[in-house]
């Protein structure tokens, strides 16, 4: 074990949790390149000076430039192309387009299209919370291939029988004393020796648990439950999106959300269908999902003493009530930051968003714009490592701010909001968890712990028990809705010329469709997507994203494997593919000056 | 246009062609590792204690396979995490090594690119893609696993990524049809320079960028790609031994050679004109074929209707909304990608592609003869005109819901030419004549210099 020692990790997050850094303390460059178990491509360059990061430069690696391709297509199409951007929250997107669409079209779509959108975006929460925790996130903390290596016989060519019986038997018995779900776990053992004795490492491939970071903190036991939930979550996460495929034909990239509202038409058959999952959804998350973020946190208190960040939160606010109004959505729209105080919620304001390139690989005079007027150009300076310039333009992704300032987008930033407008299910949860964590750290912790590592992780955790709870609520709604007649699913456009923004939440965070129509045609597109607030870049004045800040001070002890700054860039679910986009060129400038039209040859 | 990839009709002559004999690729196959008596054999060494090696063993049961993401959403791999029978953890721990995994690997960096590249040395393994390579900025629209040296500046783009890895993978897999074909980001400007595997393979061996012998390359369309189809592939290739039959596109025949029209459970409706033209209406309660809203099912082929999806729960059409002809790739022309082809996907289309050809349906009904390209037309008008019922209702030029739905109606010649889709294909077959006729002019020219 490293020896732990207090260090102030970036600005201090006001608790006594102790950061792991050992000696010799290390010195150097440090990438990682491939970012692994997000979606899309990421880069995290490093500075490690005296065992923690110095200085930090996070680089998104696709363009894609979805925005043009919407320019001169009809919003339904976009609604359907715009999912595109992302393969796990693609109803977020069509939702956003949705709305940016119903804007221009001057319409509110049906109470019945209300509730059965909020239903499929509910289904894609819980998806992909669940995924990201258990299948993407949780390989940082648990090692699926300990448990099974702590069990074979002295030759390494066989299970010790009585030694997996009695780990499979301690394990039971721990899994019953945290509460969260058994399984069988001797079985799971057999499976595993079964792939461990074949010698191929498959998905383990260049792992990390060797990390010299020394960061697998886990008992046996605990391991070997989080390998069993590891596999329930595949299972579970599936079901989800079998209730995102019922509503929308399929997932990923559902059909039937459509400005306008929804070709789905709701009956007993499909709602029974619909409410047996989101139970069974429900419980699986209450019983295993909780209990096992509880016992997993105290092992990794440390991951609370870094990747605090800006400190600042937008949410634009997700699934809508009868008001429409989104500083009334279940989860409520709104900006905060921790220098505001508790309880001081600001709602947004689209005009404080601005834009900058500075760092960026586009062409750029260095003022910020609003997203409404962007004026953007790729530019890649040239074909050689000269690039990549730390000290000038070094990502794709551009640099969103807030009234001036970077503001981190996520299920932290909903929850702090939710939790600062008084939202009783959120208080709750978040006041029981902070007391969970200071029994186990011996010291009284506050909401100042949640800015970190392990608060962004266990949030997200929170959140999913939420939006199953209230799925069960909507599903009864949209049957009193059908029996009183208030179900209609669809309006007809109201004009086809005019504009409209989007202001919603995908599960990464704020995400945001602006559109100009004319005749129905697109004649200007915006997108900004949570993961662009969080991979942001450094602006024109030099100030860093959230992620870069997040990543500030960091401990690094393994240059080629820093698993603490892998943790914290986990935390943030980036979703990097979203993030890359441009604006058309408001100079008058056309595109082709660029690229042919037919694509650059 | 350059010619079609080779496909061997067994993927033994395949890998025999690539020097890789039938007694070490039945050491990939599962179920056959244990007759070789393997695991005594070899020296038990356990998973990642081996030495030098971030992969383990390079053989044994389980067939490796590196899947690359490329310019994706990564809705192909959440799309292959919906799988069941086998679900996602059995393939990966049972059937497949996935070595390289942007989105589900332990690892990441330097030792996930690792990982890749003893692979490939390795050699024998199969190569999936998602998403496109991008060709924009000298592929530097893309760029993954760059360790900051210049030395590795060229390696690090996504096309080259692609060359490396399929330089000795034993077949590759196109999954989705961004990888076949570039997908929506070939749409129209194409802005980040899209294009599909095969068709930049192709290129880039013909301008001698490599010499070795392009793997078999199997497209899996549709946006995400189906996991069902996906898991087909893999357990043909697997354990069946065996390429599937692959159609013009280089898909598998079995899943993209009949129409989704053809298989649908809505096609009744459509036989007795039964249409749904607006949403929230009677008739969309009463499941009516979405042929007038634009449904895309008469011309896309998958199976969509029959292998369904999210474990066989539903599909587009079920769930009421049209078919958007999310499985039409054309591997070597990037720019007749499905979003270019089938937008706007609500209006009946305005286009018919046959054979290439973009013609006005308008056009086609009156000077086609082809009874399966009139049908089709036909039904927009009113079904009877097909001759199928005879003496049917006169034609109607334009339907009184067209007249009041301007924006949604078939586009007749004159509307076509304001939709911004058909534009660019004018363009595009204008381009094309014009580049043709100046290279024929060049080398005329050429010619008379000689």
């Amino acid at each position: 074990m490293p020896k732990n020692a207090t260090i102030q990790a970036n600005e201090p997050t006001g608790t006594e949790v102790a950061v792991p850094i050992s000696a010799p303390l290390v010195n150097g460059n440090s990438i990682i390149d491939p970012v692994n178990r997000i979606e899309g491509h990421l880069r995290i360059d490093m500075e490690v000076k005296n065992g923690v990061v110095d200085d930090v430069w996070v680089s998104g690696g696709l363009f894609r430039g979805m925005e043009l391709v919407l320019e001169g297509r009809e919003p339904t199409d976009a609604t359907y192309i715009s999912q595109r951007i992302c393969g796990v929250c693609p109803v977020s997107h069509a939702h956003t387009s949705c709305i940016a669409g119903e804007k221009s079209y001057g319409i509110e779509i049906p109470n019945g299209a209300r509730i059965v959108r909020n239903l499929v975006e509910g289904a894609q929460f819980l998806h992909s919370h669940i995924l990201w925790f258990y299948n993407l996130a949780a390989l940082d903390y648990v090692n699926p291939l300990e448990p099974v290596l702590s069990v074979l016989n002295s030759a390494g060519d066989a299970v010790d029988t009585a030694k997996a019986k009695e780990l499979a038997g301690n394990t039971l018995a721990l899994a019953n004393d945290a509460g969260t779900s058994p399984a069988d776990f001797m079985s799971l053992l057999e499976r595993l020796a079964g792939f461990a004795l074949n010698g191929q490492l498959s998905i383990f491939s260049g792992n990390w648990f060797d990390s010299a970071d020394d960061a697998y903190n886990l008992p046996t036991e605990l391991n070997l439950i989080g390998t069993a939930h590891y596999l329930e979550a595949l299972e579970m996460q599936a079901v989800a999106s079998e209730i995102s495929g019922i509503i929308g034909g399929k997932m990923p990239h559902i059909m039937s959300s459509i400005p306008g509202g929804t070709t789905f038409t709701p009956t007993e058959e499909n709602l029974d269908d619909i409410l047996f999952r989101v139970k069974r959804l429900k419980e699986w998350i209450t019983k295993t999902m909780i209990p096992d973020t509880y016992a997993i946190a105290p092992h990794y208190l440390d991951v609370a003493g870094y990747g605090a960040g800006v400190k600042r939160y937008v949410a634009w606010g997700v699934f809508d009530r009868e008001s429409r109004d989104p500083a009334e959505r279940y989860l409520p729209g709104g900006v905060w930051g921790y220098e505001d105080g508790i309880g001081n919620v600001a709602m947004w304001d689209e005009d404080k968003i601005t834009e900058t390139t500075t760092c960026s690989w586009y062409a750029d005079d260095g003022t910020p714009v609003n997203p409404r007027e962007g004026i953007t150009e790729p530019l890649y300076p040239a074909n050689d490592a000269s690039a990549y310039d730390r000290n000038g333009k070094y990502t794709w992704d551009k640099a969103p701010r807030y009234d001036g300032k970077p503001y981190e987008a996520g299920g932290l930033s909903r929850l702090l909001v939710a939790y600062n407008r008084g939202n009783d299910f959120v208080k709750g949860h978040i006041d029981a968890l902070l007391a969970h964590l200071s029994s186990a750290a011996g010291t009284k912790l506050g909401p100042e712990v949640l800015a970190s590592t392990l608060g962004r992780t266990a949030a997200r955790n929170i959140e999913t028990l939420y939006v199953a709870t209230l799925m069960e609520e909507w599903v009864g709604e949209l049957i009193e809705a059908l029996k009183g007649g208030d179900a209609a699913t669809f309006a007809e456009p109201a004009k086809r010329t005019g504009e409209g923004t989007g202001m919603w939440e995908a599960p990464r965070g704020a995400l945001y469709h602006h559109e100009k129509i004319v005749n129905n045609k697109i004649t200007k597109y915006q997108i900004i997507i949570p993961s662009t607030w969080n991979i942001s870049p450094r602006d024109a004045d030099g100030v860093r994203g959230p992620m870069e800040e997040a990543l500030m001070g960091v401990p690094v002890n393994d240059l080629e494997k820093p698993l603490h700054a892998l943790r914290t860039v986990h935390s943030f679910d980036p979703c990097t593919a979203c993030a890359i986009h441009i604006n058309e060129p408001a100079t008058g400038k056309t595109f082709s000056t660029v690229t042919s039209p037919w694509g650059v040859k | 246009m350059a010619t079609e990839v080779t496909c061997a009709t067994s993927f033994e002559t395949m890998l025999e062609q690539r020097g890789v004999t039938r007694r070490d690729f039945m050491k990939l196959c599962a179920g056959v590792a244990a007759t070789l008596g393997l695991s005594q054999a070899m020296v038990p060494q356990i998973a990642y204690a081996i030495e030098d090696s971030v992969i383990g063993k390079e053989t044994g049961k389980l067939t490796p396979v590196i899947w690359l993401e490329l310019a994706s959403c990564t809705g192909c791999t959440e799309s292959f995490a919906q799988a069941n029978n086998p679900d996602a953890a059995t393939v990966v721990l049972e059937l497949i090594s996935l070595n390289y995994s942007e989105t589900l690997s332990a690892g990441a960096g330097h030792s996930l690119e690792l990982a890749k590249e003893q692979t490939i040395e390795a050699g024998g393994y199969l190569l999936l893609v998602e998403g496109a390579l991008m060709e924009g900025w000298d592929g530097n629209a893309l760029r993954i696993g760059w360790d900051g040296t210049p030395e590795t500046f060229e390696q690090a783009k996504g096309t080259k990524i692609v060359e490396h890895a399929a330089s000795n993978a034993a077949a590759i897999v196109c999954t989705g049809s961004c990888a076949s074909d570039g997908g929506w980001q070939a749409a129209h400007p194409n802005p980040g320079g899209a294009i599909g595997v095969q068709a930049y393979l192709e290129k880039a061996k013909a301008n001698g960028e490599f010499d070795f012998d392009i793997p078999p390359i199997i497209n899996i369309p549709c946006c995400p790609s189906n996991p069902e189809h996906v898991v087909a592939v893999l357990v043909d290739v697997l354990l069946l031994d065996t390429v599937p039959e692959l159609n013009e596109v280089n898909a598998p025949k079995f899943m993209f050679s009949q129409l989704i029209h053809d298989n649908c459970p809505r096609r009744g409706h459509f036989e007795n004109g039964e249409f749904v033209y607006k949403f929230g209406s009677e008739e969309e309660k009463k499941g009516y074929c979405l042929y007038a809203v634009g449904c895309k099912g008469p011309q896309t082929k998958s199976d969509c209707p029959k292998v369904r999806w999210n474990r066989g729960l539903n599909w587009c059409v079920e769930a009421g909304a049209p078919c958007i002809g999310c499985a039409t790739i054309n591997p070597m022309k990037s720019d007749y990608n499905w979003v270019e082809l089938n937008a706007p996907f609500l209006s009946r289309f305005k286009t018919l592609n046959i054979n290439g050809l973009h013609v006005d349906p308008t056009h086609v009904a009156f000077g086609v003869g082809g009874l399966a390209v009139a049908a089709l037309v036909a039904h927009g008008f009113g079904m009877k005109l097909t001759g199928r019922t005879k003496g049917g209702a006169p034609f109607e030029t334009e339907r009184k819901w067209d007249t009041k739905h301007p924006e949604k109606a078939l586009c007749t010649a004159d509307a076509a030419k304001t939709c911004a889709t058909a534009q660019h294909l004018e363009q595009a077959a204008e381009k094309d004549a014009k580049s043709s006729a100046k290279s024929s002019k060049k080398s005329s020219a050429k010619g008379g210099d000689k």
